[in-house]
């Protein structure tokens, strides 16, 4: 018999939780890792084991090949790019305070694309081998230069599927750019911070930009409804809103995701909100606190599912590998290959976080611009150490199969990449992601159940989410 | 200290053992570990610990070190089987 890679956590709730390479798990007690550790297995145990998938008979070629599958299946596969994060202006009509690509004035010149760099943009888009195409439009506020928006849009047309997405803080909805929200492959993506109180204090900051905000927010949604429109609010984790108001300003709405987000230590904020560089346990707590009461409030009302984006991602990274195509948390994950940011000046970086590094002065990320291309000798270094594989403390991690790598959010709060992972706010944070979800499905309460069925979009609620051996 | 508890080092298996208690403050940032006398010394000062958690988490610990040399060559091969 040959066992998988299997690595064990004891977790809060007192199982012992065993996860091979493959992301397949079961919790247990302590006697079968005794029994494991005495080569004193049962053929009971043995059974088990082979029948969950954790052990293989040295004849089952089948059962060889199906390992090494779902060990494909955990793997992230780059290849074509597909994914533009474009930045036509770095100008903005608002001066948020945790801003994170330190935007500038309304009307300092020199920070739109200017004609060469959209040339090159669009011969760019021409070259792409990819029948899909999926382009997210950031700034600055783009819906400054719709001209350019619709340029790159226009160019678009040949590929078989298109999504394009308008990052906008709606403060301009006017003929013009509801004739690019009508396509329906746009969507738009918005940011609010909870209550009107909370988004013009670290928003708006008048009330004349709260209101039209607001009203412009609530009349895309009439008329598009809510699915057009994804929101997500930025949260100073030292001062975080009230559970119930931040979910009915949402629910309220008609979204039923909210991505909560604490301040991303980039941009203005390292110097206005210098405690976003590590989040703390009162964070986690609060997050956890968050993620319960939607669990309540979806079991009191059934008429809709809300979820917290990030806590679902990661349970579905736990039961659906290659369900997500969420950048920042995949293995490996390579840089500047399957997406890139171009940004104002025609600069590309491999992600936005790069982006708002090299704009806060604390590291030029660049790996290259859009004219001479970006298949440059810091991308490769870079990507010689994107994989969570090799990593000893990784190795030993029971999330590692669903876990990812970061090397700029490690660059960023360390300026470097080789901090022993254990120490990372990365694996920390997701350490605690990760015992707070195995608690939740390991939870007999009918109400966690639900909701976690429905995150991971299932018809119907298993009687178990998890296999037990006792 | 809310819980403490103490494990003999064995010679046959020291490295291991050595090695488990290691990595253990870094997966679980609750728990301190100390070495004295040919023992490991596990305590933590978290509220509601008892020295029944520490008694799992060691296991945990030993258990996946145990593993981890094999589990690094079953997953070289199938890496390298991959590779292909």
């Amino acid at each position: 018999m040959t066992f998988l890679p299997l690595r064990v956590r004891a977790t809060r709730s007192g199982d012992m939780l065993c996860v091979n390479d493959t992301g397949s798990f079961f919790a247990t007690t302590t006697r079968l890792l005794d029994r494991l550790g005495d080569n004193q297995l049962t053929p009971s145990d043995l059974a088990f084991l082979k029948a969950e998938g954790h052990a293989i008979d040295p004849q089952d070629r089948l059962g060889d090949v199906a390992y090494l599958y779902n060990l494909a299946e955990r793997a992230t596969f780059a290849e074509q790019l597909d994914y533009l994060i474009l930045v036509p202006t770095l100008r903005c009509n608002l001066s948020c305070s945790y801003c994170q690509v330190s935007r500038a004035g309304l009307n300092q010149p020199g920070f739109d694309w200017d004609d060469a760099t959209l040339t090159a943009v669009l011969e760019m888009l021409d070259t792409l081998p990819s029948p899909r195409i999926k382009i997210e439009f950031q700034g600055g506020e783009p819906t400054l230069r719709p001209d350019l928006i619709r340029a790159v849009i226009e160019r678009c047309e040949r590929f078989e599927e298109r999504q394009f997405v308008i990052c906008t803080n709606l403060q301009r909805v006017d003929d013009e750019i509801l004739a690019l929200f009508e396509r329906p492959d746009l969507y738009i993506s918005t940011s609010l911070d909870g209550d009107a109180l909370t988004h013009q204090r670290n928003r708006t900051a008048t009330d004349s930009n709260t209101d039209l905000f607001l009203h412009n927010l609530k009349a895309v949604i009439d008329r598009y409804g809510p699915h057009k429109i994804s929101a997500l609010p930025t949260i100073d984790p030292t001062a975080p809103p009230d559970i119930d108001t931040l979910i009915d300003s949402y629910a309220g709405l008609g979204f039923d995701s909210i991505f909560l987000r604490p301040i991303n230590f980039q941009g203005f904020a390292r110097k206005r909100h210098s405690a976003s560089r590590e989040q703390d346990a009162a964070w986690r707590a609060y997050h956890e606190r968050f993620v319960r009461r939607i669990i309540e409030r979806n079991w009191r009302d059934r008429s809709t599912v809300l979820e917290e984006t990030y806590t679902s991602i990661c349970l579905r990274r736990i039961f659906q590998p290659g369900a997500e195509r969420h950048v920042d948390l995949r293995n490996p994950n390579p840089l500047g290959i399957d997406y890139v940011v171009i940004d104002h000046d025609g600069t590309v970086y491999p992600t936005d976080e790069a982006r708002m590094l090299s704009r806060s002065g604390v590291i030029d990320l660049s790996i290259g611009d859009v004219i001479s291309g970006w298949q440059s000798e810091q991308r490769d270094l870079l990507n010689a150490h994107a994989s969570n594989f090799d990593d000893p403390a990784c190795q030993r991690c029971t999330y590692q199969p669903y876990c990812g790598r970061d090397l700029v959010d490690d660059i960023s709060r360390y300026g470097r990449i080789d901090m022993p992972r254990l120490e990372t706010e990365f694996c920390r944070r997701h350490l605690h992601l990760f015992d707070f979800l195995f608690e939740l499905i390991y939870d007999n309460d009918p109400a966690t159940r639900y909701s976690l069925s429905r995150w991971l979009r299932l018809d119907s609620n298993p009687e178990r989410l998890g296999a037990r051996y006792t | 200290m809310a819980a403490t508890i103490c494990f003999a080092i064995p010679e046959e298996s020291s490295a291991i053992v050595l090695s488990a208690a290691r990595w253990i403050p870094g997966f679980y940032p609750h728990v301190m570990v100390d070495q004295a006398d040919g023992e490991i010394v596990l305590s933590t000062a978290k509220a509601g610990a008892d020295a029944k958690s520490l008694e799992r988490i060691w296991v945990a610990a030993l258990a996946t070190e145990r593993l981890a040399h094999a589990g690094r060559v079953r997953r070289a091969q199938a890496f390298a089987t991959l590779a292909q």
